[in-house]
């Protein structure tokens, strides 16, 4: 009887963690997408207030400078595509992603086409998952 | 009498909580320094191993990706002198006391053997966790600084 409960409740700790890791993995390409449409609704969601977002050539955005930049046509994404992701790491509370990324984008008014390997680091809240931390480098 | 009980007690956990924050600052610091001085400069395995998290993904400026013992066995035979290892112009941000981003320079004149000495200069982000107490290296991410 007990070994029926230990396999239940060891059942049911792999079915909450794949379900997390499914709304990661969710939350990694919704990201994308709504960067690409500024869906500022779904950005303000999945981006946390302390967001510190490195860029390739160093620049680093905060929450309140991603809105702005986005608003004021400064930084503008025509796409983002992820040709490769992986969960290197999944805790219960956090997790690092890697990406290699091609993004098509607008800076100052200078399109760019660029390909990115990029380092994410996300954290459950009580809301769903959200980006902490972000950092790419050019391939 | 009972007002003032309550207004000391209240006075004492605002002054625990900040101490507790000053204290985790101090860590992270501290542990942020001390693995700078490591990677770049002792480069001694046992002290990587006491920084690093049970997990940990570590990344270079060009895109490899190590994993923790790749990054252990990659810092401790890395033949390359550093002349600067300090932490430039850093930020620490804190999420639910156990949690760390860090983000520092680091700008220095990396000697590879064989060569002449050449500028690197880097932004650092590290992602600290905390282990039975510990503050852990659970991410790393360089990129190359303009200049």
């Amino acid at each position: 009887m007990r070994l029926l409960v230990t396999i239940s409740l060891l059942f049911l700790g792999c079915t909450l963690f794949a379900q997390d890791t499914a709304a990661l993995k969710t939350a990694v390409t919704h990201l994308n997408e709504a960067l690409v449409s500024k869906d500022q609704k779904a950005l303000d969601q999945l981006l946390n207030n302390k967001l510190s977002y490195g860029h390739s050539n160093a620049w680093i955005q905060t929450k309140k400078e991603v809105f702005d930049d986005m608003n004021s046509g400064k930084l503008i994404y025509t796409k983002i595509e992820n040709s490769s992701v992986t969960l290197v790491d999944a805790e219960k509370q956090y997790a690092s992603v890697r990406a290699v990324t091609n993004v098509d984008a607008v800076l100052n008014g200078n399109p760019l086409q660029i390909k990115l390997h990029v380092y994410q680091f996300w954290i459950k809240t009580k809301k769903g998952w959200e980006l902490l931390a972000r950092q790419a480098v050019k391939l | 009498m009972k007002s003032a009980l309550i207004i000391l007690s209240i006075f004492s956990s605002v002054v625990v909580f900040g101490q507790s924050k000053n204290v985790n600052f101090v860590m992270v610091l501290a542990a942020s320094k001390n693995l700078q001085t490591t990677v770049f400069g002792t480069k001694d395995s046992a002290t990587l191993e006491k920084l690093f998290a049970k997990k940990l993904t570590y990344g270079h400026s060009g895109g490899k990706v190590e994993t923790r013992e790749e990054a252990i066995h990659g810092i401790a035979n890395n033949k390359s002198i550093y002349s600067d290892t300090s932490l430039k112009a850093y930020d620490i941000r804190f999420i639910n006391k156990d949690v760390a981003v860090v983000r520092y320079e680091m700008r220095e004149t990396e000697t590879k053997a064989g060569a002449a000495p050449a500028p690197l200069n880097l932004g650092i982000l590290l992602v600290w966790v905390k282990e039975k107490g510990q503050w852990k290296l659970t991410g790393r991410q360089a990129v190359k600084l303009a200049n």
